[in-house]
């Protein structure tokens, strides 16, 4: 009895959720299907993990006639990308661990908004026993970093192009920096450019990350300043972090196999979206599939024995999900 | 907004939803500004669903393993416990609570 209405709160809850963020969903110029997507998506999740009698009204047919691949969707939206550490780290997953690999990033929409300028290229170091290294390949000219949606798109590589000024032309072309730059025949050719740092940015924050290319380009543009010679390419090395590469090892790509580099598999949830009720501390966090989530009205301790009123619960017990309005517990510690 | 707890989102229906905006974000359908305020809207949705639709009651015995109170958050970890519904008693090796204080009408 328990057990079935919850099949019609979970119903409630799920009409009630999509209806009011359609409207979100408008405004952020995302269109319907997506809408409909995650409602059918949030649905067989739910139908999938038994919890419930619940099934989702359509069957897997509307799965099938919806490909829902991100090939050649365009994301209406523009979406204000900043150097895209994130989409950088996310978006090279999906390749085959295979030796050195070059791609093109899927169009995420950051890769989609930068894609113009920057190559990302993914690499597998297993030497450093590290999963997957995105290389994200930044031109020289950097004085539109942070604002993508003015960059130009890339210019075809203008072979015989001796003109310094323009730096765009040197995208992709590791050999630009000794491209016979007027009166440099006293330097020493630089094959790479003339900045070329490969630095492990695993463990920066997305702000640190920020300044520290921030603080590379306007050195870069110094160099070029001192020395009129275009400073070729930036590059800098991203490293997956091990709860992205988890995420992606679970969602089942293809040919991602992972080094552990954190010692044993730890327990952690990877959801990346849950609240901060889950520090962990001690036994308490012990996982239990067991969980009850509610709010209580009344805690009240005699000794030993102690007493709670709690209301509006949701409760996974033994693989099933119960509800309650009030519940009242007994137990002794 | 900011007056409904989070916590839901850890049940079986908000680890659902929370999947699905993963993989929406992950194939670049959305942003994940959207799929904050579509959990915005769940935390609202399930506490609304809970406090209006359900209405059936249980007592639940137990011994109590271990006990947190942070926050106005009580956590307990209950071995053996037995919840008992109208017509149905239900018993597990070990369960933990997570309960927020209940809000008082009209404080925010």
């Amino acid at each position: 009895m328990a057990n079935t209405a919850v099949t019609a709160v979970y119903r409630f809850v799920i009409d009630d959720v999509i209806t009011n963020v359609r409207r979100d969903f408008e405004d952020m110029g995302v269109d319907e299907t997506i809408l409909h997507e995650l409602q059918r998506s949030w649905e067989n999740k739910i139908a999938q993990s038994r919890v419930t009698a619940f099934q989702a009204p359509e069957t897997n047919a509307a799965a099938g006639a919806y490909p829902f691949e991100e090939q050649g969707y365009e994301q209406p939206t523009t979406v204000s990308a900043t150097i895209p550490a994130a989409a950088a780290v996310a978006a090279p997953v999906a390749v085959p661990a295979a030796g050195t690999v070059t791609t093109t990033a899927p169009p995420t929409p950051a890769a989609l908004a930068s894609a113009a300028v920057y190559n990302y290229r993914v690499e597998q170091t297993p030497a450093a026993n590290l999963a997957n290294v995105a290389s994200a390949t930044l031109p020289g000219d950097n004085s539109n970093v942070g604002r993508p949606q003015q960059h130009v798109p890339p210019r075809p590589p203008a072979s015989g192009n001796n003109n310094n000024t323009n730096n765009n032309s040197r995208i992709s072309l590791p050999g630009g920096g000794r491209n016979g730059a007027s009166g440099s025949n006293d330097n020493i050719p630089q094959t790479d450019g003339a900045s070329d740092a490969v630095v492990e940015l695993e463990m920066m924050s997305t702000a640190e990350l920020d300044s520290y290319v921030e603080h590379k380009f306007r050195e870069a543009q110094e160099t070029q300043k001192q020395t009129g010679q275009a400073p070729g390419e930036v590059t800098f090395t991203l490293t997956l972090s091990d709860r992205a590469a988890r995420k992606a090892r679970r969602d089942g790509l293809e040919g991602f196999t992972l080094g552990q580099v954190d010692g044993e598999e730890d327990e952690e949830d990877d959801t990346g979206l849950g609240s901060d009720l889950d520090d962990s501390d001690g036994d308490m966090d012990e996982e239990s599939d067991n969980i009850v989530l509610c709010q209580y009205d009344k805690v009240s301790r005699t000794k030993s024995k102690w007493k709670c009123v709690l209301k509006d619960g949701v409760m996974l017990i033994n693989g099933k999900d119960y509800l309650f309005h009030k519940a009242t517990g007994d137990f002794e510690w | 907004m900011s007056q409904y707890y989070e916590h839901y989102r850890k049940s079986s229906i908000g680890l659902a939803l929370i999947d699905s905006l993963d993989e929406l974000i992950q194939s670049g359908h959305i942003n994940p500004q959207l799929a904050m305020r579509v959990l915005a809207q769940f935390d609202m949705s399930i506490a609304d669903a809970l406090s209006t639709r359900v209405r059936n009651r249980a007592t639940f015995k137990a011994h109590l393993d271990n006990y947190r109170s942070l926050d106005d958050v009580w956590t307990f970890v209950l071995l053996n416990p037995i919840f008992r519904f109208e017509n149905e008693s239900i018993p597990a090796d070990k369960v933990k609570i997570v309960a927020c204080k209940a809000r008082v009408p009209g404080e925010t």
